[in-house]
């Protein structure tokens, strides 16, 4: 069973290249909003899809101009396929928003799926240089343990001291893996708006999807 | 001593407003602004920069070429992070391309990327993945220094210890490669190991053209 993926959003023609230039497929499925002329090209995708014998799926974007939120409803479908024993050949990027595209292709890095560009004039499928890094291997258990405790407790940003009380662990090994993972810009030191002589934790919530905590 | 510096790129199009949020809430020692259009000195966008005192470069790219355009971008990132730059790449602004652009370079980099179309979005990136990081050395040169595709005979001939067809076992289980019959059974690059090797040729064409 082959699958292929695609962003879409007023033109067809971005995304029907790639159906034609992967053999095998049997079913796609479209990510798109509720913009009438989004409708109108998923019209004629579901044309060519019929005529193909293909089956089309659609994925409604509630906010097509949200990210975190398109990046967490694709890779939900992605892992969704992959379990129902799908072989996703290919994720089309060249539709949709600006926020759309931009989460498929991160989407596409985290799940080591090919993705491809569709040119706006010529057509020409551009395949896109992308390899997979699993980045929950990236981290060691402590860091992990750390940020899945600062997410957990997201909505009271803590001091290093709380954070190693909290998590019954010595202040000086929290505060050595919060330098590492501020160092990767994982999570950030700021003023705490209630006592300016502290400085608390804050993570993004973009921490959700890169550490599969969603 | 002087701290760690930091590098902002921001994508642009036309509104000084598209850039405004990243500036406002990203450190930036020096700006980098990515555009596909001709930029006039009298420009809005420059006159801002100036106004604010913001140390600033603009990076113009060819708007049809997404891989070469991120490869451009990626060659800003890393000439920083070489000197110890710290780099964010602010995807808001500029056309679609252009923020796919800038994102893929992100990815290939590493660099922190950021969005402020709904409020603010920002993905640490743990580790960069583009080709030149994720690619083992190699498999690159196996990728670069072979003629695709590749009769699958021709490799059943080579010696048991001979190292190539254990490398392109490691490049299908990558899906850089792939058997396909044609006429007889021939090792085929795929799309995504077209897309390295074109990476691959580029970056060495892009860094003969600087030198």
């Amino acid at each position: 069973m082959v699958a292929i993926l695609g962003t879409l959003g007023f033109r067809a023609n971005s995304l029907l290249p790639t159906l034609e230039s992967t053999s095998g497929v049997d079913r796609v499925v479209v990510f798109s909003n509720d913009h009438p002329r989004a409708l109108e090209a998923l019209t004629e995708v579901q044309k060519v899809c019929s005529i193909m014998g293909i089956r089309l799926d659609r994925v409604v974007m509630p906010d097509a101009f949200d990210l975190l939120q398109a990046a967490k409803a694709m890779r939900a479908q992605i892992r969704q396929l992959k379990m129902e024993g799908h072989d996703i050949a290919v994720f089309n990027i060249a539709g949709g928003t600006k926020m759309m595209s931009a989460a498929a292709l991160l989407v596409c890095a985290m799940e080591g799926l090919n993705s491809v560009y569709v040119h706006d004039e010529t057509y020409r499928e551009i395949p896109l240089p992308l390899l997979k890094v699993d980045y929950s291997q990236l981290l060691t258990t402590s860091q992990k343990e750390i940020l899945t405790y600062l997410w957990m407790n997201r909505v009271k940003p803590m001091t290093q001291v709380e954070i190693a009380q909290g998590m019954g662990k010595h202040k000086a090994t929290i505060n050595h893996h919060i330098r590492i993972l501020e160092g990767k810009n994982i999570l950030h030191l700021v003023e705490d708006p209630h006592d300016r002589r502290k400085k608390v934790v804050r993570v993004d919530d973009a921490l959700e999807l890169m550490l599969e905590m969603d | 001593m002087r701290g760690r510096r930091d590098l902002l790129i921001s994508t642009f199009g036309e509104e000084v407003s598209e850039i405004v949020a990243g500036l406002r809430s990203l450190p930036h020692d020096h700006l980098v602004l990515v555009t596909d259009s001709v930029l006039e000195e009298n420009a809005a966008i420059l006159s801002f920069l100036r106004r604010m005192g913001i140390r600033h470069e603009v990076l113009r790219v060819e708007p049809a070429d997404i891989t070469g355009s991120a490869m451009l971008i990626e060659r800003k990132v890393l000439e920083h992070i070489e000197n110890g730059w710290m780099a964010r790449v602010d995807i808001t602004g500029g056309s679609k391309l252009l923020s796919d652009a800038a994102m893929l370079a992100a990815l290939s980099t590493g660099a922190e990327v950021c969005c402020f179309e709904m409020g603010a979005r920002r993905f640490p990136l743990l580790a960069a993945m583009g080709v030149r990081e994720a690619l083992p050395r190699d498999l690159a040169e196996v990728l670069a220094s072979q003629i695709w595709p590749m009769s699958l005979d021709e490799v059943r001939k080579k010696d048991r210890d001979h190292p190539l067809p254990p490398m392109l076992m490691r490049m299908k289980r990558m899906d850089l490669v792939r058997l396909d019959d044609l006429g007889m059974p021939m090792l085929c690059l795929t799309k995504r190991g077209k897309a390295c090797l074109d990476w691959l040729i580029r970056t060495k064409e892009l860094s003969g053209s600087s030198e």
